[in-house]
């Protein structure tokens, strides 16, 4: 009879507990550095990784709150509408497309960088994919194990010590520097000289061709300038690129 | 007397295997659960057609004073508003520390609650810029009493907008739900609705709160002074964890804060210890403090961030200010920036200073005992092992909301929110006034 009043005890005992589960601190696995004295540390003190070289702020500035803008009020409804009315094969279709355009100045850029490997990747994705893949629609290249990978004339220019230069906020197409423009141009330059499939010279000829490569461009872009909704955005994105593209750069060096 | 013992070993076994409550959320580091979240897998399923949205602009001020030309982008307080093509209830959703009303968070629970039938309004913290800029009074947040009044006048100009913006639209019944320090702010407007019987919250749903505020303050502003095995220097840790993220931004180009946090840990999971984990939430949470100081400090002109008489245009760099405000921990502010130009107020006005003991008393839940202890209609989810809360304020939970407290084992600090069992549970809350299995 004993164990049953034990039994009992347990029952309401462990109802409870189980009503109860108890706090476990999370703040107890873990050492600190003392607050004052000694053992303290600088806590957040230098801050130095967030200093980007950027004489031109006042213009760039400007350019981001006209981006911002632009981004709010014209890009997104655009884009949103053209998630809402195009197919998503089609849109898959369509940014394949500009992609194997784009493995032209790749596969360039990487002969330039004299980097053999990536420049076979990139030449073998263009022949396939513009043959196989029907003119780019597809990238049976990515299934064969060949993924698109990025390159171009800024990087190569990087490779060879041209310094990045003053940070830049382009109208229009976001975060960049003095190099990467510069890079940029040429990249267009290339593309139109190649005039691979006579496609490029239409890009700005052509409003309607234009609309739907900018409208790929700025979908592949998941960006928006107000995801950091503080009034600290322009510093967290300016020094964001930076980091971004200077990992880029590491594969080329 | 064997065959009985016996009988008691299978009932024991039996009640063991029962009362065991099977929890499935997989995650029990709560660093790693504050960091990660919820793995997509085991969401709910929200899918469903096109929610209907947009986001409305308030043209009744709702802030005193001039806007700054630093905040010139920003003019109209604004809220997200998603209705339904018949009538249905509506819940208010309030963001947690700094987030504004589009975080991914809010933008989550919009989801959950718009599938369970609810027209839903989307508000901003009281924490973040927009609205201190826009729908503050005193454009100094951080004590939930004065908050939540700020709070409420948003919501019923809210109401009126939405009024405005579709006549025909039909609400029956108005809830509430907040998250974090939303969820606090969410218990005061219901307190505050209670004297002032303007809304009539339904139900009121609070998510993770802070119990004792200066208690969630301590813990989250230690976390920047963790120790690191192998990292004596911060800047160089700092480094590695930006290195992260901007390698998440180079993969998928995109910036969001919650998100890109979790991707960049879901990735290096295996190389993060907890210290770093538990840096990079002490980091984000200093982040929000940052931003919240510099609109503070520009708003009430204190000189303490921006000299006095330099303007800050849109143009203007704000790189040193980004600095000096990065150096401010919540307790700081309080101290030195809060409470001196909150008194100076209150002074010209003849009012009793407030000290920093009244201060963390008007935000913490324990100043509302006897209300939330008579209001049955108001609920609450925590976890067990939530950083931001300790083992009186768990207790105090327990004490004063009794069944309609739902305590999960694990989870951290909003880990567990998009779970598909937690959904389950708030959605059940909110429709019924209890949880499902309570």
């Amino acid at each position: 009879m004993r164990s049953f009043f034990l039994f009992l005890s347990f029952c309401v005992f462990s109802s409870y507990a189980q009503d109860r589960i108890p706090y476990s601190n999370p703040m107890d696995q873990l050492e600190y550095y003392e607050e004052h004295g000694d053992g303290a540390r600088s806590d957040i003190r230098r801050l130095a990784f967030l200093d980007v070289y950027d004489p031109l702020e006042p213009v760039n500035r400007l350019f981001f709150g006209f981006n911002s803008g632009l981004d709010r009020y014209f890009l997104k409804p655009v884009l949103n509408l053209y998630r809402v009315t195009v197919p998503s094969f089609i849109r898959k279709g369509v940014s394949n497309f500009f992609q194997n355009m784009q493995d032209v100045p790749n596969t360039l850029n990487s002969l330039m960088q004299l980097r053999a490997r990536a420049a076979l990747r990139s030449g073998t994705r263009l022949v396939l994919n513009t043959t196989v893949g029907i003119l780019g629609f597809f990238d049976p290249a990515e299934a064969a194990g060949l993924s698109y990978q990025r390159n171009d004339f800024g990087m190569t220019l990087a490779r060879y010590g041209v310094g990045a230069g003053p940070y830049l906020m382009l109208p229009v197409l976001g975060p960049s520097n003095v190099r990467d423009t510069f890079g940029l141009t040429g990249d267009i330059l290339v593309q139109d000289t190649v005039n691979f499939l006579t496609v490029p010279e239409h890009y700005y000829s052509d409003p309607a061709v234009f609309a739907i490569y900018g409208i790929n461009y700025r979908s592949e872009i998941q960006f928006t300038y107000e995801d950091f909704e503080s009034p600290f955005s322009y510093d967290m994105i300016r020094f964001l690129y930076t980091r971004k593209r200077e990992l880029q750069l590491q594969t080329v060096y | 007397m064997i065959h009985f013992r016996a009988g008691l070993l299978v009932l024991f076994c039996l009640y063991t295997l029962c009362s065991g409550a099977s929890y499935q959320y997989p995650i029990q580091n709560p660093f790693l659960s504050t960091v990660m979240g919820t793995p997509e897998h085991l969401w709910p399923d929200l899918s469903g057609p096109a929610i209907n949205e947009i986001n409305l602009k308030i043209y009744h001020p709702l802030a005193t004073g001039p806007i700054p030309s630093a905040f010139s982008n920003s003019r109209r307080a604004t809220v997200r508003f998603a209705w339904q093509n018949r009538p249905a209830p509506l819940i208010f959703l309030v963001a947690g520390t700094g987030a504004r009303f589009n975080a991914s968070k809010v933008e989550f629970l919009k989801r959950v609650f718009y599938r369970a039938g609810f027209h839903v309004v989307q508000l901003s913290s009281p924490t973040s810029s927009d609205f201190m800029v826009n729908a503050s009074n005193t454009h100094l947040p951080g004590i939930s009493r004065q908050d939540a009044s700020d709070l409420y006048r948003l919501m019923q100009a809210s109401l009126k907008r939405i009024e405005q913006f579709n006549q025909r639209l039909v609400i029956n019944d108005i809830y509430l739900a907040g998250y974090s320090l939303g969820a606090l702010d969410a218990a005061f407007v219901g307190a505050l609705d209670d004297r002032k019987e303007v809304i009539g919250f339904q139900r009121i749903l609070l998510i993770n709160p802070p119990v004792y505020l200066e208690r969630s303050i301590q813990n989250l502003d230690q976390l920047t002074r963790v120790k690191v095995q192998g990292v004596d220097d911060t800047t160089e840790l700092f480094n590695r964890f930006f290195d992260q993220l901007a390698e998440y931004f180079r993969k998928n180009n995109h910036l969001d804060v919650d998100d890109s946090l979790k991707e960049v840990i879901g990735r290096e999971v295996e190389t993060m210890s907890d210290g770093e984990l538990a840096l990079l939430i002490g980091v984000a949470f200093r982040f929000s403090i940052a931003s919240m100081v510099f609109t503070a400090d520009i708003m009430n002109r204190t000189g303490l961030i921006v000299p006095e008489g330099q303007p800050i245009t849109v143009t203007e760099s704000r790189t040193p200010f980004f600095h000096r405000s990065m150096h401010w921990n919540f307790q700081q502010y309080l101290e030195r920036l809060l409470l001196p130009s909150l008194n100076l107020h209150r002074r010209q006005q003849g009012d009793s200073l407030l000290t920093r003991k009244d201060a963390f008393l008007q935000s913490s839940l324990p100043v509302l005992e006897r209300w939330l202890k008579k209001s049955k209609n108001i609920g609450v989810m925590h976890n067990a092992d939530d950083l931001i809360i300790d083992q009186e304020g768990l207790s105090f939970i327990y004490d004063t909301f009794g069944q309609r407290a739902k305590i999960y084992p694990y989870g951290g600090h909003m880990g567990n929110l998009q779970f598909s069992a937690n959904v389950q549970d708030m959605v059940g809350f909110i429709k019924t006034g209890q949880f499902p299995d309570a």
